[in-house]
């Protein structure tokens, strides 16, 4: 917690006969982030395990079997895991008899599909003549003979009778056949085109069209029913395969990834050395592990760590924190000698996010969109499925807020159902539920005070990442001095600001504001010591900064204006009119707040997202951190033991 | 001479602040907007970080927000 996970930097020095062994240990320990091996004077870059063009061709070959099926792995349903030394036992043989079969299959499917594509292309030159009832190849004409077969617009018979009698004119359909002396074929031709002719090609067969599509439908059928079989062959394949080509695929996977991490090794003749970050508390117990392999001809030695180093990141929250990490994560993750504010946020961002929506009914429908899963069916729709699963539980906890919130303002898919009951309470001397349309100035203060107490939260963080990095001289004039800026422009503002807008004019003889004036610019002046005039400059940023944080109010009031809009004007008049009405009130209710859930998830997430990266991380936060990313790899379909 | 005076001077003060910090604000996001589609299409992975920048000229119409409200509390 506020820790990232602590690093030591180790070199894994050993023989080169227990190199496969070790690399086994490094993928199953989980535990080391390798750092890319430079090329010394003794040691040189490592060469792949014996074996890895093996697998990759193995790996390869399995890959285009399971394309040709048309199988995807990844999400292919997890039956029954495979054991590891089963796949090795079977997968030479299995291979080798899955490309014959599965090529063997495709290819004649492939010929038959051809076959097929020709056939029904015949059927189809056919279909137009199909009323002629004599063989089409007397229709092939001759050299004294011309035949014309086509589509035209209207009616040229009159006009070819007149050419001369020496033509026959055949009407099949809708196509026009003219037979006419080949004297008379370009003149012909004329009047054909006048009438917009397109050529319709008479197939050459030697049978009447009848008996020719009677053929093809047969050849047709057989054809499909060959297609068909074959079809039901790749099924068998597939149905009978797919869990050992996915389990297959992931092992040769593995094998090839392990086979090829020695690149990231320094080897000499008989010996390798490995450069990595290991988390500092298993330091011990990998040491005593890598101890073990060949009877200690590998051993781990703790390196000193250099100024410029900067570890991998691994982010060490309980399991309540973690799913804030993954706000983390998208914005940039914490340096390794910063603070990890997922702690903060793990307060923060349900406070913010829930003062913002305040609303029972929106909070239980979140809710229940996140535990039934629906929630992540329509992000995986709208193609955002990569967050989903941090981001439900971050809904989660903010539903709740939203539902404590919507008791404290009584708000019920925007209607007021406890004033309607008469239901109320009071707390701390503030009188509940608070009608946030009423309460217009109470909420802007208390979101003004929210501010003041996140950015001074975000300077005390700042404080002690300053002190880690450059010194407590230099935390306390620097972030010591913003502190006294923010208090001392907050004591200030609340005794001018008031009297401002009460049309008083500004003086300063309240001593509030003059103590207030004071703190500024002594803080001003100390941070000035460091800073230089950055610090003038970012006065008015501190200042929009705090204002910034009505934002909470605006954004709970444009929800609550949307819901009061669909309920009272449309919905509740529509309602009372009777009939109809009701139906429509009703859809108006529906649809209205469906947008409403909508908006209500995007809009306060986007704030509160914004209030915690401008406001907040802009005090104490840099970012930068490489994540830790260990050589691991996780079994889906394979089992080891 | 007076061209305005009383509550409907105040209201229309309160609707051209926050009208014309809205529409500062969408010009201010429609130029971050188009520049943010465009780096995403190069690398889809900042696409948290765009939404950030995107949403910072917000800060604008908030402020037009709280002018308008507290005119609107002096009708």
């Amino acid at each position: 917690m506020l820790k990232t996970e602590r690093m030591t930097r180790v070199l894994v020095l050993g023989t080169m006969d227990s190199l496969t062994e070790t690399v086994d240990y490094l993928y199953d320990s989980r535990s080391f982030h390798i750092v890319d091996f430079r090329k010394d004077e003794v040691h040189d870059i490592g060469t792949p395990l014996p074996g890895a063009d093996r697998a990759s061709a193995k790996l390869l070959k399995m890959m285009s079997v399971s394309n040709s099926l048309e199988l995807s792995p990844d999400d292919m349903p997890v039956t029954e895991k495979v054991h590891v030394d089963s796949i090795n036992r079977e997968l030479d043989a299995a291979l080798s008899h899955l490309e014959l079969e599965v090529s063997a299959t495709l290819h004649s499917k492939k010929g038959v599909d051809a076959l097929l594509h020709t056939k029904r292309a015949e059927l189809a030159a056919i279909a137009p003549f199909s009323q002629l009832d004599f063989p089409l190849s007397l229709l092939s004409g001759s050299d004294h003979v011309t035949v014309y077969s086509g589509h035209v617009r209207g009616d040229p018979e009159a006009e070819l009778k007149a050419l001369t009698d020496a033509c026959e004119v055949l009407r099949t359909g809708d196509v026009f056949i003219l037979v006419i002396s080949s004297a008379f074929s370009d003149a012909a031709m004329k009047i054909l085109a006048s009438h917009g002719f397109t050529e319709v090609r008479i197939p050459a067969i030697s049978e009447t069209p009848r008996a020719a599509s009677e053929r093809l439908s047969g050849e047709i059928r057989s054809l499909e029913a060959r297609a068909a079989d074959a079809e039901g062959r790749l099924e068998k394949l597939r149905k009978g395969n797919s869990q050992f080509i996915a389990a297959a695929l992931e092992e040769l996977t593995i094998s090839a990834n392990k086979a090829e991490t020695p690149l990231q090794f320094g080897t000499a003749r008989f010996t390798f050395i490995i450069d990595a970050w290991v988390p500092t508390k298993s330091v011990d117990a990998l040491r005593a592990g890598l101890a073990k392999i060949d009877s200690g001809s590998v051993d781990m030695l703790p390196v000193q760590q250099e100024q410029a180093d900067s570890p991998p990141i691994l982010l060490n929250n309980s399991k309540a924190v973690a799913p804030m990490e993954m706000l983390l994560e998208m914005f940039s993750l914490p340096s390794y000698n910063e603070i990890d504010p997922a702690a903060f946020m793990f307060i923060t961002f349900p406070l913010f996010y829930g003062l913002m929506l305040g609303d029972i009914g929106y909070g239980i429908v979140i809710m229940l969109l996140v535990l039934t899963g629906g929630l992540k069916k329509l992000m995986t729709k709208l193609g955002m499925a990569g967050g989903a699963p941090g981001l439900s539980k971050i809904l989660l906890y903010c539903s709740i807020t939203s539902i404590i919130f919507g008791f404290l303002f009584d708000e019920t898919f925007g209607f007021e159902i406890m004033h309607h009951y008469g239901i109320h309470f009071e707390i701390l001397g503030i009188h509940f539920p608070v009608v946030r349309m009423e309460a217009l100035g109470p909420m802007l203060i208390l979101c003004i005070w929210i501010g003041v107490a996140h950015l001074m939260l975000g300077y005390i963080a700042g404080f002690r990442n300053v002190w880690v990095q450059h010194g407590l001289k230099h935390a306390i004039l620097e972030k010591g001095g913003w502190c006294l800026i923010l208090a001392g422009l907050t004591l200030f503002a609340f005794s001018i600001v008031p009297a401002m807008i009460s049309g008083a004019g500004l003086q300063f003889t309240d001593p509030q504001a003059v103590a207030g004036l004071v703190i500024m610019f002594m803080g001003v002046g100390m941070a000035f010591a460091v800073e230089g005039i950055n610090t003038v400059l970012e006065l008015p940023g501190l200042t929009g900064n705090l204002l910034s944080y009505t934002r909470i109010y605006a954004i709970g009031l444009s929800s609550v204006g949307i819901a009061l809009a669909f309920n009272e004007y449309m919905a509740v008049p529509a309602i009372e009119a009777g009939g109809i009405g009701i139906i429509i009130g009703v859809l108006v209710l529906v649809a209205g707040h469906a947008l409403n859930i909508g908006l209500g998830i995007i809009g306060p997430l986007i704030q509160t997202l914004r209030l915690h990266y401008v406001e907040f991380f802009t005090k104490f936060y840099k970012g930068g951190g490489i994540k830790f990313n260990p050589l691991r790899y996780n079994r889906k379909h394979t089992k080891e033991v | 001479m007076v061209l305005f005076e009383g509550a409907g001077a105040i209201a229309m003060a309160a609707g051209v602040v926050i009208g014309l910090a809205a529409l500062a604000t969408a010009w201010a996001e429609k130029e971050i907007g188009s520049a943010a589609v465009g780096a995403m299409a190069e690398n889809d992975k900042i696409y948290g970080k765009a939404l950030i920048l995107m949403v910072i000229p917000e800060t604008i119409i908030i402020f037009g927000f709280l002018i308008a409200l507290l005119l609107w509390t002096k009708i």
